[in-house]
Formats: structure tokens, sequence, C-alpha cells
């Protein structure tokens, strides 16, 4: 099951084509995190197992991340909750985007970039289409990501049983962070 | 969108166009002689050299305008800049749009969007950032989503949270999209660069149509889309325009499009029987909705070329804004249009003014008798005999389809308007006078009215055959007596006949009967020009200066300026069939609804300024339309269907107090302090802006309503209480008829005159009199207790210094003393008698300095020492400070004598006392040996001491006995305390 999100990753790779290889730009170091403000209670949680590819040439782009790989909760029962009621990590082992950048923005050239792509973005086996502002900066061939958006609960089929309503927020902030590297 | 037309159209497409520019000038003066009134606006300085992109109405009341250099804002007469928070630069606005929320929303050139709120533009900044390419239009979609259409990145919508895109990889036609407008089932219609892309959104699912060449789309750049009804009409780069059913989606290109030589269509304007076309090479284009012909074209007015129209809009006035580069114009489009160029006459001066059943307009000029179609092409002259000098002035068809054409001096012509056969009517058929001012008839009836009187025939069979068809008959001086000028004359529904004349008033001719209405009748003027009877059967006439009246069979009700009239000069009137009545004078028309007495008016505004009408030199034609006869040629003017509600619309915009910057709106409760309020209103009229007038009443304040023309009131150090402010607009100043906008509030009464402040004010003042009252009391009640004390105490010291014993004792040892040493004996009775004296001084006094009473303390001990000798020890040791302190007179003395009285004295028990003082207190010692007979009490001592110092204040006096000692400690008074 682990190692879904990496056949997933690759089969993208391999949509992209190969004939532009030495355009595409992998995933290296990555913090994914996310906070739920809810009136009763904050859950925070991060992972580092966001793999990912973009392809400068056509401006691609796709990740993905395994939903049980989350660490930080406040206790092992809010863990267990989180990946057994609401994400159902079970059932849907990776949360995924992929899509295109909007903005025609050329990565080979270093400079800070505020582009937004353009994507489905698939959590708890729900796509929804999203476009996700993020800041870029290009230095000798590494990218550096960072983005914030929402993800709204309803928009996901995750369903907060009214008891616990005022522990989860119904708008969670995701936070990434991400250095990519030029594919050898 | 303007803006970005050049990116788009090919070199070869420029040039094309240019090679057609000359033919299409050609065409344009052939096509018609109508003008189209253009009012131009002038815009504020900053920006006059500045582009115009975008113009919309908000909520049927201010006007907003685009610029590459701001947004502005216009009532009608003021321009206002709306600045951006965040940027100092203005903003290049590509878009404007008011969502259902009343929030006007700003798209940039730069792709930033702007939301309007309160007094400046605040930048609208989702989670997914704004686009980075121009944005070039907004619509909602029957979900309530905002979509905005962008030159580059496609179509966005925004669904109060998130923003969602949708471009050419979701099937959209193209990115570069020019507008989006919604059609009637709330779907989005997008113009982009490769055809028309229908979209919706259903649970989330983009759905997209496309609607491209292979659909039959002429040309695939779309640049403006309008819905026009049920379908949506398209404008296109080359192609003209077409329209797209909504049902079935079948484009159909109307004849206009056929042969396109217009160039690109940058904006459609629903103009109800017309489409207007913004053209980008060749002005306005008017197309006739109907037939799909092209009708009319205006590429330039007056001096200035207006053949790049990129932007107009249609507000909910009737009039027609179009933004051509920096210069922005305002039309009532083919509501009102002139007529002068009839190829074969100027149509100046027009005199006289027929339009018959046929729909041909027949008007006489100083060039002669003309008739011509409702374009003003085909223009027929019609030759009569008469010189030069001899006008055509009056013109009637009569039902068989004659016209009758009476001249000023001439007599009478009656044409054949087929065979352009004449007949003159003159003395040999009775019309003993030549000069026609009016004719008019019913069935085979002829009615003429002369500066002869009036004159009457029948009609026998075919006025053109013959000799002797109409014998005409006069009514002159016997009906009309002293002048028989008469102005007109006018058959109602009823056959009455009437009559317009010059002094006498109007007079009826009723079943043979004339009667007459003149001044004693109550007419304010004998003199009366034009009659008309209204959809109602009401009988209206004009007068000389005097107005117009209204006969209902009744009465006579006069209109003038106060009614509403605009001018007093009225040299014709007309009456529609919708109860309109058509006041036509020097400088335009007023349109009177005759039911609810409301006015519109078309005049200076419109360019109908010193038009100089002859008398009775108008006509309706059969599509509600009056045409009126000038000096400059026909003027056609479309009566409009809402009269009654074609009113200035008033809005109260703003409440400020203190004149700040916040709105006020929605409060309706004001502190005491915020008394200072001002109202800002205005009433839209964008036709004719300066003649607005308001009137303003606050009501707790002003007795009687206000005239003003500023939209601006304040009302300053309003009292406290209940107001209610109205405003109302009106045209020409006949109010009662308009809306008032009413806002009630109230200023409340500062805390200090409110009744709980009150009643809690009363009951402390009247608890601290009490306590004023009760303090008092007890003073008075201390200080009579102290005078009863005093007086006790002085009267006991008394007794007790002229205690017989005292008395007896010092007296024996005065003896003694006399015997043994003379002057000691002297001594001794002059320091009794000190002591005496002073008891008598110091009996009046509260306190005495503590050095007076130890001076009568030494005193005393000298007159005990005489007696006692060594057995009775004082000894003093009180220096300095306290020396100037106070206490109670006697009260050492007393507290010695009572020593004396209560203790052994002898030498082998000498009584020893000790008075000692530090900073507050004085404590007298003595060795306690007590007698075993006690003398009786005199009641004075301790108690008495204890109860003098009590009522001043003090009550620490110490009595201590330990070790053989008796100890008295008293407490020392300084004054400053």
């Amino acid at each position: 099951m682990k190692k879904l999100p990496i056949v997933f990753v690759f089969l993208l790779l391999a949509s992209v084509g190969t004939y532009a290889q030495q355009m595409v730009f992998l995933a290296q170091k990555s913090k994914v995190s996310f906070v739920s403000d809810a009136p009763l209670e904050l859950i925070k949680a991060s992972s580092n197992r966001l793999q990912g590819a973009i392809d400068a040439d056509k401006r691609t782009f796709a990740f993905s991340i395994p939903t049980d790989s989350f660490k930080g909760f406040n206790s092992p029962l809010q863990q267990e909750h989180f990946y057994e009621n609401y994400i159902e990590a079970k059932a849907y082992p990776v949360s995924t985007f992929e899509g295109k950048i909007i903005e025609q923005v050329d990565l080979i050239n270093n400079g800070s970039y505020s582009v937004r792509a353009k994507g489905k973005l698939n959590i708890h086996g729900v796509e929804q289409e999203r476009i996700i502002k993020v800041q870029l900066r290009v230095s000798n061939g590494v990218i550096y990501a960072q983005t914030d958006f929402t993800v709204l609960l309803q928009d996901h089929n995750i369903t907060i049983p009214k008891v616990v309503f005022q522990k989860i927020a119904e708008e969670i902030k995701v936070m990434v962070e991400v250095e990519f590297e030029k594919k050898k | 969108m303007p803006l970005m037309k050049t990116y788009c159209s090919s070199g070869i497409k420029r040039i094309k166009a240019l090679l057609l520019l000359f033919v299409f000038l050609m065409l344009f003066y052939g096509v018609s002689g109508q003008k189209v009134y253009f009012k131009s606006i002038v815009m504020p300085d900053e920006i006059q050299q500045t582009s115009i992109t975008c113009l919309y109405q908000g909520g049927n009341s201010f006007m907003w305008i685009g610029t590459g250099k701001g947004l502005y804002r216009l009532d009608g007469i003021d321009f206002v800049y709306y600045h951006c928070n965040e940027k100092q630069m203005p903003l290049q606005i590509s878009a404007l749009y008011m969502s259902s929320d009343q929030i006007l929303w700003v798209g940039t050139r730069s792709g930033s969007i702007y939301q309007l709120k309160g007094d400046s533009l605040q930048l609208f900044s989702p989670e997914e950032g704004n686009p980075k390419v121009a944005i070039t239009g907004f619509a909602s979609d029957k979900s309530g989503n905002l979509w905005f259409s962008t030159y580059g990145e496609g179509v966005y919508y925004y669904n109060g949270k998130h923003i969602y895109n949708v471009n050419a990889d979701d099937g959209l036609t193209d990115n570069y999209c020019y507008t989006v407008t919604t059609d009637i089932q709330g779907k989005i219609w997008v113009a982009t660069d490769g055809g028309i892309s229908i979209c919706s959104i259903e649970s989330g699912k983009k759905t997209i149509r496309k609607i491209t060449n292979s659909e039959g789309l002429p040309d695939n750049i779309v640049l403006s889309l309008k819905l026009v009804g049920t379908d949506i009409w398209a404008g296109m780069q080359d192609a003209g325009i077409c329209k797209v059913d909504l049902k079935t989606f079948k484009i159909s290109v109307p004849l206009a499009s056929e042969k396109w030589q217009y160039g690109p269509v940058n904006d459609i304007v629903d103009g109800k029987n017309w489409l207007w076309l913004s053209s980008e090479r060749n002005g306005i284009i008017g197309i006739e909705s109907s037939s799909g012909s092209l009708k009319s074209n205006y590429a330039s007015y007056n001096d200035l070329n207006i053949s790049r129209i990129s932007h107009m809009y249609a507000d909910n006035q009737g009039n027609y804004w179009i933004a051509s580069g920096s210069q922005l114009l305002l039309s009532l489009g083919q509501d009102l249009i002139q007529l002068n160029d009839f190829g074969r006459t100027t149509g100046k001066n027009i005199h006289s003014l027929l339009i018959n059943r046929a729909g041909n307009i027949w008007f006489s000029n100083d060039e002669g008798l003309f008739e011509t179609d409702k374009q003003g092409k085909n223009t027929v002259a019609i030759k009569l005999p008469l010189d030069k000098h001899t006008h055509v002035i009056s013109l009637y068809e009569d039902d068989k389809g004659y016209i009758w054409a009476g001249t000023f001096g001439s007599g009478l012509f009656c044409i054949d308007p087929k065979s352009k056969r004449i007949k003159l009517f003159g003395e040999r058929d009775g019309l003993s006078n030549g000069n026609i001012l009016s004719i008019t008839g019913k069935g085979n009836q002829i009615w003429l009215a002369t500066l002869g009187g009036a004159f009457y025939c029948i009609e026998s069979g075919d006025p053109l055959a013959g000799s002797r068809t109409c014998t005409f008959v006069n009514y002159g001086e016997q009906h009309f007596p002293g002048n028989n000028y008469i102005y007109s004359v006018f058959i109602d529904s009823h056959n009455k006949v009437w009559f317009g004349t010059d002094g006498n008033g109007i007079t009826k001719l009723e079943n043979g009967k004339f009667t007459n209405f003149d001044k004693t009748q109550g007419l304010k003027s004998n003199v009366v020009y034009s009659i008309t009877e209204d959809s109602d059967g009401h009988i209206w006439f004009s007068t000389a200066n005097a107005g117009l009246y209204r006969y209902d069979g009744k009465l006579l009700k006069n209109y003038s300026g106060e009614n509403g009239l605009s001018d007093l000069h009225i040299t014709g009137l007309l009456a529609d069939k919708c109860h309109h009545l058509l006041v036509v004078h020097n400088n335009g028309v007023d349109i009177l609804d005759t039911r609810t007495n409301a006015f519109v008016y078309f005049s200076k505004g419109v360019g109908m300024s010193e038009i100089n009408p002859d008398l009775n030199v108008c006509a309706l034609d059969g599509n509600d339309a009056a045409w009126l006869g000038t000096q400059y040629g026909l003027i056609r003017l479309q009566i409009p269907d809402d009269v009654s509600t074609r009113q200035p619309s008033l809005k109260l915009n703003k409440i400020s107090v203190f004149l700040g910057k916040e709105n006020y709106i929605g409060t309706h409760e004001f502190s005491y302090v915020q008394n200072h309020i001002s109202f800002h209103f205005n009433a839209f009229w964008y036709i004719e802006p300066e003649l607005v007038r308001y009137q303003i009443r606050l009501n707790g304040y002003d007795l009687d309503w206000i005239d003003t023309r500023n939209t601006l009131v304040t009302y300053s150090n309003l009292s406290p209480g209940d107001y209610t402010f109205e405003v109302r607009a009106s045209i020409k100043g006949n109010f009662t008829l308009n809306d008032v906008k009413i806002y009630k509030f109230t200023i409340q009464k500062p805390f200090w005159k409110s009744t709980w402040f009150i009643l809690t004010a009363i009951i402390i003042i009247i608890l601290l009199i009490y306590l004023v009252i009760y303090l008092r009391e007890k003073s008075l009640k201390q200080r009579d207790a102290i005078e009863r004390e005093k007086i006790l105490f002085q009267f006991q010291t008394l007794r007790s210094q002229v205690n017989p014993h005292f008395l007896f004792n010092s007296f024996s040892t005065l003896i003694s003393i006399i015997d043994e040493d003379k002057e000691v004996a002297i001594d001794y009775v002059e320091k009794l008698s000190l002591f005496f004296r002073n008891i008598l001084e110091y009996r009046e006094n509260d306190l005495i300095p503590l050095g007076e009473e130890l001076k009568l303390m030494e005193t005393y001990y000298y007159l005990q020492k005489k007696r006692y000798g060594e057995n009775l020890q004082l000894e003093i040791s009180v220096s300095g400070e306290t020396l100037s302190s106070h206490i109670p007179p006697m009260v050492l003395q007393m507290l010695i004598e009572n020593t004396i009285k209560h203790n052994v004295i002898s030498a082998e028990k000498p009584l020893k006392v000790n008075i000692s003082a530090d900073e507050n207190h004085i404590t007298i010692t003595n060795n306690l040996q007590r007698k075993k007979d006690k003398e009786p009490s005199t009641g004075i001592g301790i108690t008495n001491i204890r109860a003098r110092y009590a009522l001043l204040g003090f009550s620490d006096i110490q009595l201590a006995s330990s070790c053989g000692q008796f100890t008295v400690k008293l407490p020392l008074i300084y004054s400053e305390k």
C-alpha cells in the first residue's frame, strides 16, 4: 500500500513524457502540514513524505502524499480518529494534486514567481478542481515552492459527526513547502 | 474590449477595412439626412486625454465610468474619482459590474480585481490570487457564481469562497476572451478568439458548449455578446453580427451583416426595436432588430470624429452612452432625430407639416411644397403656381386621401397625391379670404381658419373634377365679432367644431350654435392658437402667454409654469391615443401624461433650443412619433411610453455626522453630540442634469418645503427629538408627482436631560439637604452641650474656688504669715487675688495656652505651698514647643486640687506632684497616699475633664495607678489642628 504514491508519481512522469526529461523537477525535501482550528480543539500534523514532479516545459505537475504519513497529533487518540474516521487512510491511502500552472512562467531562470496552479485536488477519494496560489523561487536549478491553501471538508465528502463538529474546523488550512531538483 | 482589439486583428484585415472606408463614407451621406442628437459630456481635466474603457449604471442611479486612469462616478453633473487604498497609481479599469448584492466589481488591465466598499476600492484577494492578464467582463450565472473573463487565461468563476478557472484545457474555445454575458437560462456565454463558449456549472462539473465556424458562426473572433429578448446577438471581428437562437442554437445572420464593411463590432446595445453597434472604425451603427437591416450610421458628431466606438451603454432613462476614445457622448438614439437634408431641399424653415395615411411626409418651406418618406429619401417637389414669397402654411388630408394646402394670401389648393393634379380654390368658390391658417375636416366637410373668419364646405365627389366642387360658406364678423382672425379650427370626436381666435378666446360650434369662451369665462388670454382633444375626450387649447387650458365639458382648467409647463410660448398641441399631450414650444416639447399630470421634457438638453416652430407645424405618425417642423428642419420624437415613470430617480446616498467620512445610512438614533447631520442625495436625470431641482423638509425643524439645487443639506445643532427628513426631486419644479424619500431619525436627549437622571439627581439633592440639616442640627446640639458644660464647669469651678474650706485654709495661712512677715503676707494676698482674677479671666475660654495654665498652676501652688511647706512638692518640666499648645483652662489646677484633697500630705509623707509633657500629651503624676477619711467630692474632677475633652473631640484621657503612682495623661491641643 505504501508504495502506491511512488507508483502514482512514476505513472505521471511517464505521461509527462520521456523526451523532455531534462525539464522535469522532482520533489526532494518537503513539508506538508495542516491545521484544523476548531473552537474546541486545535489539530495540527505534518508529513514530509510528499512526492511529486513539475514539468517546467509543459508547466504541468503532479503531487502525491500518503494520507497516513501525518505525524505530530496531540494524542494517539486524535491521530486514530483522524485516520479512521475522517481521512479514512485505509480506503484512501493517498491525496493527490495534479494539473497545470496557469501563468506562462519559465522555471529555468532564477527568480521569484507567484504562480497559480490549476489542478485536480484529490482528498478522501473526492476530486475537486482547485486553483492554488504558489510562491516559487528558482535558484540554480532548484525550485523552492511554498503555498498555503484551505480545504473545505464538505468539498471532499468528509463528514464530521455532530458531536465533534466543534472539534474539527470545516475549513482545514494546509501549508506546503517543497524543494525540487532537476531530474538527472 | 477595445484595449485588446489590436492584438487580434491581422494586418491584412486592417488594410481591407481601410479601403472600404471611403466607400462607406459615401454610403453614409447617401443613406440619410438623419441626424441623431449627441450630447458631449465634458470629462474632468485629468482624464481629458484618457480613453474611456467601460460604462456601467449601478442600481438605476450613478453612472460608473472606467478609464485608463481610474474609476469615476457621475451623478449627471459631478465626477467623483475613486482611489484605491493599496495603489497610488490610478488603475487601468477594463471592466465594471454590479452584482445583486450591490457590490461594484472593478476589473483592471493588470488582472487585479477590486470591489468598491464605502468610498474606496479594495483589492479583491481570494486565496487563489488574481489573474495576471486583463479582466474583460463580468457576469452572474443562475447559481449566483460571479464569472469574469480574461484576455489570456480563459474565464474564472467565484462561488463566494473559491475561484475556479475554465480555460482551453477544459474545452473553452480560446483563452483570449473579450466578454461574458448571461442568457435567460442563467448560462454564461463567453466571447473568445475561437468562437463562443456557453458554460455552466452543474454540481461542480463544467459543461461547455461551443459555437464556432463549424456550427455556422461566420467569424470565430467574437468581440461582443448581448442578450436581446431571448436571443443572444454576437458581434464579430469581420463578419458583423449574428443572432443565436437559445433553444436551437441556430445561427442567423441579418441582412446587414451579409456584406459587412464596417469593421469589428466592439459592443452591442439593445435599443428597443434597434440594435446599436459600436464599430471599431465606422462609428455607431443602427440595425433594425426586426428586419436585421442597417438603418443608420453615425461616424461623426459636429466636427468630432467618433468613428471608433469602444463601448456603449443603455441607461434606465432611455439614454445611450457612447465611449469613443476619450469622448463620452449621450444620445437618445433613434428616439430623437433631425432630418434637414432632403436632397432637393434643405428642409429649413418648415411652414407646414402633414403625415398622410400612407405614411408619407408632406411639408412646405420657403422653397415650396414637398412630399417625402420617413427617412427623408425620395423627396418629390409639388409644383404649385405660387410666387416665391407665398408659402403653403397649412396642410390637411381629407378622408379620400386628397391633400389640401392652404397658402398665405393665395387661396387653397387641393392635390391628388397620386397624379399630382392640382386645383386652386379662391374667391369664385366663396373663399373670400386667401390666408388659410388651418384646415381640418370630417367626412366630406372641409373647415378652414383664415384671417377672414372660418369657412366651411361640403365636398361633392372628386374635388378636382369639374369646376365648382366645393362652395365655401363663411362664418365671419357675426360669429367672431370685432376680430375675425381665426388661428385654428378643430373638429372633436362629437363633431363639435372649435375655433381658436385672435381676441375672442375659443368658440365652439355645436348643432349650428356658437358658444364662446373668453375672459368672461375666466380665460387669462383671449388669443387661442392651437386646439386638440386627448384620448379621454377632453379639449385642450393653448393661449398666447397664458398657458394651456383643459376643458372637460364643464370646467376650464389652466396649466401654466406652476403645473410644469416649461415654456408658455406654445406653438402647437398634439394628443396621442395613450393620454399624452405634446406641447410644442420654442425650446422643444413638453409631454404631459393627461391622467397623471406628469411631464417629460425634451428641450435644450437634447439640442432643441430656439427651434422656432411655426404655428401648428406638428404632426403624429402611426408609430407614436411626433414630428415637428422647425427652422432647422424636421424633428422626429418618439413619444416615450413611460412618461409617468420616466422621472428623475432619487436616491439618498449618504448621511454624515459633522461632515465625516462615515456613512450613517441605516442609523436612526443619534446621540445628542451627533446633532450636526448632513444628508447627501441625488436625483439622476442624465440628459439634462442641470434641470433637476430638489425640495427638502425636515419635519420637526422646517415648517415647509425648501427649494434647493444642492445635493447636500446640513442641519446643525439639532435639539433632541424626533425628526423626519424628506427630499423630493423634479425636473421643472412640479414636485407633487414625484416620490418622496423619507428618513426618520431621533436625536437622543443628553443623559442629564433623561428622566432617570433627573429623578436620581433630585433624590441625591434631597439627601444632601437632609444631611446638611442633620449635621447642622448635630453641631448646634454639640455647641449647646459645650456651652452648657462650660457654664456648669465655670459655676462649679467658681464654687470650688470659693469653697469655704479653701478660703478658710487660705486665710489661716494668711494670718500665720501676717505675724511672721508682713511682706510675704502682702505677696500672698496679691497671689490669691491674682489667682481669682485668672479664674475669672479664663473661665470664658474653651482653651488656653499651656504656658498660661502653668502660670496659673504656679500661682495656685504658691498659695498651697504657704500652707503645706515642703510637704507639697511640685515639679514642672515642660518647655519649648509644647508651651504653645493648648489645654482647657484650669484642668491642671483642678487635678492638683484633687490630688491635695485625696492624699495625705505630711512631713513623713510629702506629696510629690510631677508635671511633664511630651509632644502630644501632658502627664501629671503624684505618689499615691490616700487619706483614710475621704473629703466629700465636689463633683469636679476627672469626669468633668473627660466631658470637656470629649466636647472638643478628644477622648484619650488616660488614668493609671501603679507602683504607688497615680498618673493622668491629657492630650495637648495644637491650634492648627
